[in-house]
């Protein structure tokens, strides 16, 4: 019977014991029918749900076993942030798989805990069991759910932590982003700590937290960049050429800076920067000079 | 916007699963075939939104339901069907109590420890302490002194009972809302 099938399979995934291998017979199997993918959607979306039962439990139920319980992770992640850089790097000859994509390039990978990495363009990262270390760009998390493990990224003195869910961290000079699109985050630096549920975002910079609420929409739209779109929404000119730059060694430079401040929004492919040029000489009348490194754009 | 078809599926249709149960409990007399009749609806949905993702995501699914019964009934020659075929969807929608698709947290959790009730003593234990206590199935089975086999047994058990009480019941809406609706009837959702 087909539930009894996907719900053998959620189960597995589960318990942790999960590999390559079996992701791809999982994908197989959900390709055959959509009646298979169907009734996997429905018992996963539940099985996630399920997770909110682990706020509601009251501090004093009795535990059998030690647990790594939320306290305890509050205080190992202050720990770590009084004690700076230490913990901030993987210890030279520790088992880290480095990870990097080239300017425009966009990249996927599994680990072996079943979570799915996507990165960004011009992203350096370091995985290691559970943990990751951002050190440059921007990487969408789809983290396989484990109580008994949480999932931590480091980026800079930024940590976050995570149980199971789904959400995008970006860093760059001097602050790093975390958006998230399912599930919940934690999110510490130099002892302050916040935590994420989903369409909020935050930015931290030394010193500070800053959190955001946003729509759905603009949730989506930021993370457009996984499936090869960039969507620019209420950004002037100049942001929307900072943008584009991160995908493409051919840069756009902004000449006139009374330009610079238009207002500009759309869907677009991030590597088609003439395209977009194009469309600013069409639609609002600028003037693009196009050279081999550069296209400057003004009035 | 959604991550992909899976994402719409999840946040948009599932969340109706408790609409969509009435509506074929009452138009549909075999109560055993109910389970079918809903995965096929939703197979027949998810279908469809692959060309284009539908604009009413609920208006979209009960025509599907209604068109799926239509068809079973006529295979089995079921008599007068035209009162199914009369049914104006419009209407259906502004009818039903649309379980309030993004509940409030409270809400939510309420209706999760309802829904852990429904569990067989074993399983809800294992699901407790997987889910509440955070141990890994592992960790489970040592503590409750059982194999891991049948700890992800109880699991998979427990999802589908969990997904049953889950979706089929939903939030009910409170009247306002439900008001509104009618005052709307035959616009869009």
């Amino acid at each position: 019977m087909i539930e009894a099938r996907a719900a053998e399979w959620l189960a597995q995934r589960d318990s942790g014991e999960w590999n390559d291998a079996l992701q791809r017979e999982l994908d197989k199997w959900l390709n055959e029918a959509t009646a298979h993918r169907i009734a996997y959607l429905r018992l996963q979306s539940v099985w996630q749900r399920a997770d909110a039962l682990a706020d509601a439990a009251a501090p004093s139920r009795a535990r059998a076993l030690p647990r790594f319980s939320t306290w305890r992770v509050a205080a190992g992640v202050v720990l770590a942030c009084a004690l700076g850089l230490m913990f901030a790097l993987p210890r030279n000859g520790s088992e880290s798989q480095l990870y990097a994509t080239a300017i425009g390039e966009n990249r996927t990978i599994g680990l072996t805990d079943g979570t799915r990495l996507t990165l960004n363009t011009n992203t350096r990262l370091r995985t290691a069991p559970r943990q990751v270390w951002l050190e440059n760009g921007e990487a969408y998390f789809d983290v396989a759910h484990d109580a008994a493990h949480p999932f931590v990224v480091n980026a800079g003195a930024t940590k976050i932590t995570v149980l199971g869910t789904r959400f995008s961290v970006r860093r760059e000079q001097g602050h790093i982003r975390v958006l998230v699109a399912e599930g919940k985050v934690r999110v510490a630096q130099d002892g302050k700590e916040v935590i994420l549920t989903p369409n909020n975002a935050a930015t931290t910079t030394r010193g500070r937290i800053a959190l955001q609420q946003l729509p759905a929409e603009r949730t989506g739209n930021q993370l457009s960049w996984r499936e090869g779109r960039l969507v620019l929404d209420q950004l002037t000119l100049a942001q929307a050429a900072d943008e584009f730059n991160r995908y493409n060694r051919r840069k756009l430079v902004i000449a006139d800076p009374s330009v610079a401040q238009m207002s500009i929004g759309g869907s677009f492919s991030p590597s088609n920067i003439d395209g977009f040029a194009r469309l600013l000489e069409q639609g609002f009348g600028l003037h693009a000079t196009a050279t081999p490194d550069q296209i400057t754009i003004s009035r | 916007m959604y991550k992909d078809l899976d994402d719409w599926f999840v946040r948009e249709v599932l969340p109706q699963e408790a609409a969509l149960m009435r509506y074929l409990r009452r138009n549909w007399r075999d109560a055993n075939e109910l389970p079918d009749l809903r995965q096929e609806v939703y197979v027949r949905v998810y279908e469809s939104a692959r060309t284009r993702l539908p604009e009413s995501a609920s208006a979209f699914l009960f025509t599907a339901a209604r068109n799926l019964l239509i068809d079973r009934a006529r295979r089995a020659q079921i008599v007068s069907i035209e009162t199914l075929a009369d049914m104006d969807i419009a209407d259906l929608v502004a009818d039903e109590l649309t379980p309030e698709r993004h509940a409030g947290a409270r809400a939510e959790l309420q209706l999760l420890q309802e829904a852990m009730n429904e569990l067989p003593a074993r399983c809800r234990e294992v699901v407790q302490l997987r889910k509440i206590d955070g141990m890994s199935q592992r960790e489970v089975a040592a503590h409750m002194g059982i194999q891991e086999d049948t700890v992800a047994k109880q699991i998979a058990k427990g999802m589908r009972v969990l997904a049953d009480a889950l979706l089929m019941k939903g939030v009910a809406t409170r009247l306002a809302r439900l008001d509104a609706r009618l005052r709307k009837k035959g616009g869009e959702n």
